[in-house]
């Protein structure tokens, strides 16, 4: 089963004056349960990719699927809806929300899916338990050290149950003891049958993944399936 | 998403930044009850004027010399009362009583400025001369003593009801009653004092006396009247009234002679007058109210910038353009509902302080205009940072530090 494909996906910024070929004909698919690392030099394309496969962005040409279902040509309303759905983000610098507790961070894409704050309470916490973190569930994000803001923020990307985790420089920010150990539950999430995309420049975490993009100016130069 | 989820994330954000929001409510505050406190002040004005003139009585007519243009207020075009153009005389006041059907009754009623004196003490006031019946139609009957009578009326005889400033000035309080009082020189027997009354558009209504018109005439050559009273006996009868009399008068008198107001009349063109003076007012307060509208609209745009990042880790997680859009929108109507709240509980403890000192009167509509308007303020201030914040591109939001 694959969870995201990329069709001849290229992404041209400012195409009328100056176009900047940011992703040129990507071909990717990514199965269910698989863990790959996506690398290359800065300027190469990650972003981009990982851009248009957590939904962020839309393809200039070519074609996203994510669960089968062509996103490609979607408006920002249904783009939120499919990110609140299927993907689960994971960001260099946590991105939690500084003023309201962990609980609440980690409950916050369950707010925009309509459920009810008891059933919202209820699964942040088990989520929570799973990282580790269940006795910090009220603690502000001022009051955790790095690497706990961002098992916060995993346990956040977990709760919807997501089809696809998208964890960008997931230990760009940490010391290397916070860095393993966030490692270690990504990898630990990943043999639970999630399905990982992770941009790293961390070879350490590379060589966790089953599987390594390379992209350089824009192309995927090795690792396509 | 639920809205009250929504109530939620606003308040909590107002109460974060509480120094910002209180100086942003202040605004709308500031505006609000300046409103309220202007537009009590305009309607209170209103109600004062208002309860003057019933007291004048809302189902008399008034007819003065000389031809009164009420378009320039005031602006007579020739005579003035006791001129010699003045062609309104008892006579034509008694002609007109007897041949008028709509008239409960016709109230003769001349006034002259003169001196009166008792023992050593002087005091200078208005006479008013008129018939018995003034005491019914004009509510002044005598407090103490009585009103003349008709008889005296028509004897011209020399007596006079005073009002209580007299008696309190000339008499120093003591019984007035029986005592002769000098007017001009000339004696008068004091039968009565009148009712107090206090002060009418700031004068002194017990300043008087009171004497028969005929004695008026007589005594001091008042044969000219200052006005004349038309009593219809109800409000309804006013227009009928004031057609009739016109006709009659005119026959009498010539049309260039005489004017008619009815109080009624007067009243409906000072309430007009009033209504777009305090309607002016409102809309001076209401200028606060749009600047406090531009200092919202000011610090939601901070905000947005400040919390771009935020903005675009919700977009990320799943929140659509409108989740968003709704947060900033509630964000900014909550502060100025809250501004306005306390704009109308300031105004109104404000007007109720000045209330001490002049008449002033919250209304109801005032109230519910400035929260009404202090909504609208929130919501027309807040659209442009909330849709700007819905815009945002999550990738360059995210990316924003």
């Amino acid at each position: 089963m694959i969870v995201l494909e990329l069709a001849g996906a290229s992404k041209v910024y400012n195409p009328e004056e100056n176009p900047v070929y940011a992703l040129i004909d990507a071909d990717l698919r990514v199965k269910r349960g698989e863990f790959i690392a996506i690398i290359g030099a800065s300027g190469s394309g990650k972003s981009t990719m990982i851009n248009l496969a957590g939904c962020l962005d839309t393809p200039s040409s070519g074609k996203v699927i994510i669960d089968g279902h062509d996103v490609s040509n979607l408006s920002e309303a249904e783009l939120a809806k499919i990110r609140n759905e299927k993907i689960g983000f994971i960001f260099q610098s946590y991105n939690l929300i500084p003023k309201i507790n962990a609980l609440e961070n980690v409950s916050l894409p369950l707010l925009y899916k309509g459920i009810s704050a008891k059933k919202r309470k209820q699964l942040a916490e088990k989520v929570l338990n799973q990282v580790g973190l269940k006795e910090r569930a009220s603690h502000m994000p001022n009051q955790l050290s790095g690497g706990e803001q961002q098992r916060v923020a995993i346990a956040r990307a977990l709760i919807t149950n997501p089809s696809l985790i998208i964890a960008d420089e997931p230990t760009g920010n940490l010391d290397s003891k916070s860095g393993k150990a966030i490692m270690k539950i990504i990898s630990s999430l990943h043999k639970k049958g999630k399905t990982i995309m992770t941009v790293t420049h961390d070879l350490n975490i590379a060589k966790l993944a089953e599987r390594k993009i390379t992209l350089k100016d824009g192309k995927i130069i090795n690792g396509n399936s | 998403m639920e809205i009250l989820e929504t109530f939620k994330i606003a308040l909590s954000s107002i109460k974060t930044n509480k120094t910002r929001s209180s100086l942003t409510a202040l605004g709308i505050i500031i505006g609000v009850a300046s409103v309220i406190l202007l537009v009590s002040i305009g309607a209170g004005l209103k109600a004062y004027i208002n309860q003057q003139f019933e007291e004048l009585g809302s189902d008399t007519i008034l007819i003065s010399p000389g031809k009164m243009n009420f378009e320039n207020m005031g602006g007579r075009e020739d005579s003035f009362p006791g001129a010699s153009a003045n062609k309104l005389t008892l006579e034509i006041s008694e002609k007109l009583e007897k041949r008028s059907k709509t008239a409960e009754s016709v109230l003769p009623i001349s006034v002259k400025s003169l001196t009166v004196k008792f023992g050593r003490e002087t005091l200078s006031t208005s006479i008013l001369g008129t018939t018995e019946e003034y005491a019914l139609i004009r509510n002044s009957p005598a407090e103490k003593g009585r009103f003349f009578s008709e008889s005296e009326v028509s004897g011209a005889r020399k007596v006079v009801v005073i009002g209580k400033t007299i008696q309190k000035e000339l008499f120093l309080n003591k019984d007035p009653l029986g005592e002769l009082l000098i007017l001009s020189g000339k004696k008068f027997k004091v039968i009565g004092i009148l009712e107090e009354k206090g002060s009418t558009f700031g004068q002194d209504q017990d300043n008087t006396v009171i004497i028969p018109i005929t004695t008026a005439k007589k005594q001091f050559d008042l044969d000219k009247l200052t006005y004349i009273y038309v009593k219809t006996g109800s409000i309804d009868q006013v227009e009928k009234a004031s057609k009739e009399t016109e006709k009659i008068l005119e026959e009498l008198v010539g049309e260039d002679s005489f004017s008619i107001v009815s109080p009624t009349e007067i009243l409906t063109q000072v309430n007009s007058i009033l209504s777009t003076l305090t309607l002016a007012l409102g809309g001076i307060a209401a200028i606060s109210l749009l600047v406090g509208g531009i200092g919202i609209m000011n610090i939601m745009l901070v905000s947005v910038t400040e919390r771009t990042k935020e903005i675009g880790l919700r977009k990320a997680i799943g929140a659509q353009p409108k989740d968003i859009m709704i947060q900033f929108l509630i964000e900014s109507v909550v502060l100025s509902i809250l501004g306005g709240t306390i704009g109308i509980l300031i105004g109104s403890l404000g007007s109720a302080v000045l209330g001490k000192f002049l008449t002033t009167r919250v209304t109801f509509w005032s109230i519910g205009l400035s929260f009404g308007v202090s909504t609208i303020v929130g919501v027309v201030f807040g659209v442009m940072p909330a849709a700007k914040a819905a815009k945002l591109n999550p990738i360059q939001a995210l990316r924003h530090e």
